[in-house]
């Protein structure tokens, strides 16, 4: 019986750890960086305090980019009409330098507080050193732009996060 | 002592000229005076030419539809010969609004032509616009309605603001609606107090 145990340590000893899955992935930003949105068509509404940009809608913060179809911008009065939120709708795709990959159904960039929220069907992929892909799904996607920490919540109706590992 | 009756008739005279006179006078400050109630009106240092075909330091004063009062400036006024009231303009410099008003529209370039019968300024050759305190707009070309206010770019532009940048391939702008379509845009956004 003791053989059994000791043979059993052995085994599981020769065996390949298992390998740690991030469900909380680390994304490239700077926060401190200059804004550039770009767009086919921008329209600047002064009376609505807001900006639409539509066709190929942009937005690049240095190692972050963010595309669209619409991205709308929304200008604060009371601190001398300066940008405060973006909202993005419609293929929602965010980059950034490491390649991670993260797609949204809309997607929420509040400047004041730092914060990106991708919401509605939101998968993450990446590419690990081994030249693995994981992608990660969930419902919403809060990063953290100050320090690239993030956190994706699961779908209410499952209540799961999911990673799929693709070679 | 008699009087002479030859000195008489011309003091009579002398009389009668001098009432001429004033009453043209009384006339002509009538006509100025009616100019300035409606429409506008030129002053020019030196106007020279045929039938003040040109106009130097020239500036026309008024008010648009909207009641908005005007004032354009310009080293050169020429009214084009044969187009109505047609001016090529050297150095224009238009205000539309009060000064004292926050909504002031300026625009200014090196040269223009400005269309007296419908309001339309073009502008050109590196045309600035400021509207209110803290926008400026800046193109080689570009067409500016004195009535409105509204402006019309056709070719690259630069929009500044204390907290966005923007860079576009064309613009155009209602004033009343305070409602600007660039196409081909870019903005930079900067924080209040970032450079």
């Amino acid at each position: 019986m003791a053989f059994l145990g000791l043979l059993m340590l052995v085994l599981a000893s020769q065996m390949p750890p298992a390998k740690a899955q991030n469900a909380s992935p680390n994304f490239d930003t700077q926060p401190d960086a200059p804004i550039e949105v770009a767009a086919q068509q921008i329209t600047l509404l002064e009376l609505q305090n807001k900006a639409v940009l539509t066709g190929k809608a942009f937005l690049e913060q240095g190692a972050l980019s963010l595309s669209a179809q619409t991205m709308t911008l929304i200008f604060n009065p009371a601190k001398g009409h300066q940008a405060e939120d973006v909202f993005a709708t419609t293929d929602v795709v965010m980059v950034d330098t490491k390649g991670q990959t993260s797609r949204a159904d809309q997607a929420h960039y509040n400047l004041a507080k730092e914060l990106m929220t991708m919401t509605g069907n939101v998968q993450v992929k990446d590419q690990q050193a081994d030249g693995q892909f994981t992608t990660l799904r969930g419902q919403r996607l809060v990063i953290n732009m100050r320090d690239g920490s993030s956190q994706m919540q699961s779908d209410p109706s499952t209540g799961r996060v999911r990673i799929d590992l693709n070679q | 002592m008699a009087s002479d009756p030859t000195h008489y008739t011309k003091r009579v005279k002398r009389i009668r000229t001098a009432s001429l006179t004033l009453a043209a006078l009384l006339a002509g400050l009538l006509v100025l005076w009616s100019g300035l109630q409606s429409g506008s009106w030129f002053d020019a240092a030196n106007p020279t030419g045929p039938a003040q075909a040109e106009l130097k330091d020239a500036v026309l004063r008024g008010e648009n539809a909207q009641g908005k009062p005007y004032i354009f400036r310009a080293e050169t006024f020429r009214r084009r010969v044969g187009e109505g009231e047609v001016y090529d303009m050297i150095a224009p410099d238009m205000t539309l609004g009060s000064p004292a008003q926050s909504d002031t529209t300026r625009a200014q370039a090196q040269t223009g032509t400005y269309n007296q019968q419908s309001g339309l300024a073009v502008l050109s050759g590196q045309a600035i616009v400021h509207k209110g305190q803290d926008t400026t707009i800046t193109a080689p070309n570009m067409a500016f309605d004195t009535l409105t206010g509204d402006l019309l770019v056709e070719g690259p532009l630069v929009m500044t603001h204390p907290t966005r940048t923007i860079k576009a391939a064309g613009l155009k702008s209602s004033n009343e609606q305070k409602r600007h379509e660039f196409s081909d845009a870019i903005i930079t956004l900067r924080r209040q107090g970032q450079p």
